[in-house]
């Protein structure tokens, strides 16, 4: 993997306008017998996809450092027979997500499902 | 008018053949409406069989799945992140929870997967497979009808060791394929024959259940992921999830 280290105006740039790599994982990335795993925070990125859709969320630490996590989930067809609003999940939205936890412990999550701020949630 | 102007006869040719077209089409359409296993399906894990975690594998067959295995990290080397469709015969077991379209014509049945955008086409109007066939994902289907059964024979399915079922370029899949339960499902019976990694046929039967009426196949776009990854690595970025 490539590491680059960048500061000032470019790191301020990049963190605009640069594309979000967030990579597919197997199940095996995911602890599956744990389905009620829960996090909440801001979602910074997300996009509907195939094969599965993808997420960054930025999570506040007890110790008021924060965490960013990425956040994978069904495919963007799935989502679509399962009625999740698309125009209700955006970055900026207060989230919280369920499923299973990274089985490496990454900040990693696989969600099977949201509710938004208002309490709404959409699932399997 | 020139020699090539369409005088009084070359019209009426040309409504005779624009008929004749017209009437094609409407038989095929006519055909597919009334063929049973015509339409959209789900496939029913409530139903199905699974293909057997230990299948009777051939000492090479076994030998052939232990390399890989090894050879591969399952998280980091599943084919899955890289959209690779396993083909044949694994898309006639299940589809997870995608939809597949059936068109049914005279001269050939069409099978639309919503994952991977993967096509079958049965070749109806062929009664032996081509002498030299070049492997590929889905191989050569050519079908016929049994009654209401459609019986389906592939080969020429290029060798491949992930998915769910393991297989060398020497598989033959048979398929009957036929409406039940009043038409609202459909059981393919799967027999997989391949004597390079399995001792024995391994059979499967795969239900699936009619979708609802308001049920759209979409498109299935698998590659966008890959690309956001080329596009962050142009741009600098560190990935962010690997």
């Amino acid at each position: 993997m490539r590491r680059t280290v960048l500061a000032g105006p470019a790191l301020a740039l990049l963190l605009v306008s640069a594309p979000h790599s967030m990579a597919h994982h197997s199940p095996a990335a995911f602890n599956l017998t744990v389905t009620d795993f829960a996090i909440s925070g801001e979602i910074e990125f997300v996009e509907m996809r195939n094969p599965h859709s993808v997420m960054e969320l930025r999570v506040a630490n007890d110790d008021g450092s924060t965490t960013h996590w990425d956040i994978e989930f069904s495919s963007v067809n799935l989502l679509l027979r399962r009625g999740w609003d698309f125009e209700r999940i955006k970055a900026g939205d207060r989230v919280t997500c369920i499923g299973n936890p990274s089985a490496t412990g990454r900040s990693e999550m696989y969600m099977w499902s949201i509710v938004l701020a208002d309490g709404t949630e959409f699932g399997r | 008018m020139s020699a090539r102007s369409a005088g009084p006869r070359h019209v009426a040719y040309r409504l005779a053949a624009g008929l004749a077209v017209t009437l094609s089409i409407a038989c095929n359409v006519a055909a597919a409406q009334d063929v049973a296993i015509a339409g959209i399906w789900l496939p029913d894990a409530s139903r199905s069989q699974r293909f057997p975690a230990q299948p009777p594998f051939t000492d090479e067959g076994r030998r052939i799945v232990a390399d890989w295995r090894a050879s591969h990290d399952p998280i980091e080397d599943d084919p899955g992140k890289f959209c690779q469709a396993p083909g044949m015969p694994s898309l006639a077991l299940g589809g997870a929870d995608y939809p597949v379209e059936v068109v049914v014509t005279t001269r050939q049945v069409t099978i639309l997967m919503e994952l991977h955008q993967q096509v079958r086409r049965v070749f109806l109007d062929q009664d032996a497979h081509p002498a030299r066939l070049f492997p590929q994902r889905n191989g050569h289907s050519i079908g016929r009808w049994d009654g209401d059964t459609l019986v389906i024979d592939t080969a020429g399915i290029k060798a491949i060791t992930f998915g769910s079922v393991p297989h060398s370029d020497d598989v033959h899949v048979v398929e009957r394929v036929r409406a039940i339960d009043e038409g609202t499902a459909l059981l393919n019976e799967v027999t997989i024959t391949d004597p390079v990694m399995y001792a024995a046929p391994v059979v499967v039967q795969q239900y699936y259940r009619a979708a609802p009426p308001a049920t759209r196949m979409l498109e299935y776009e698998c590659t966008e992921g890959m690309w956001a990854d080329h596009e962050a690595e142009r741009a600098g970025a560190e990935p962010t999830a690997e």
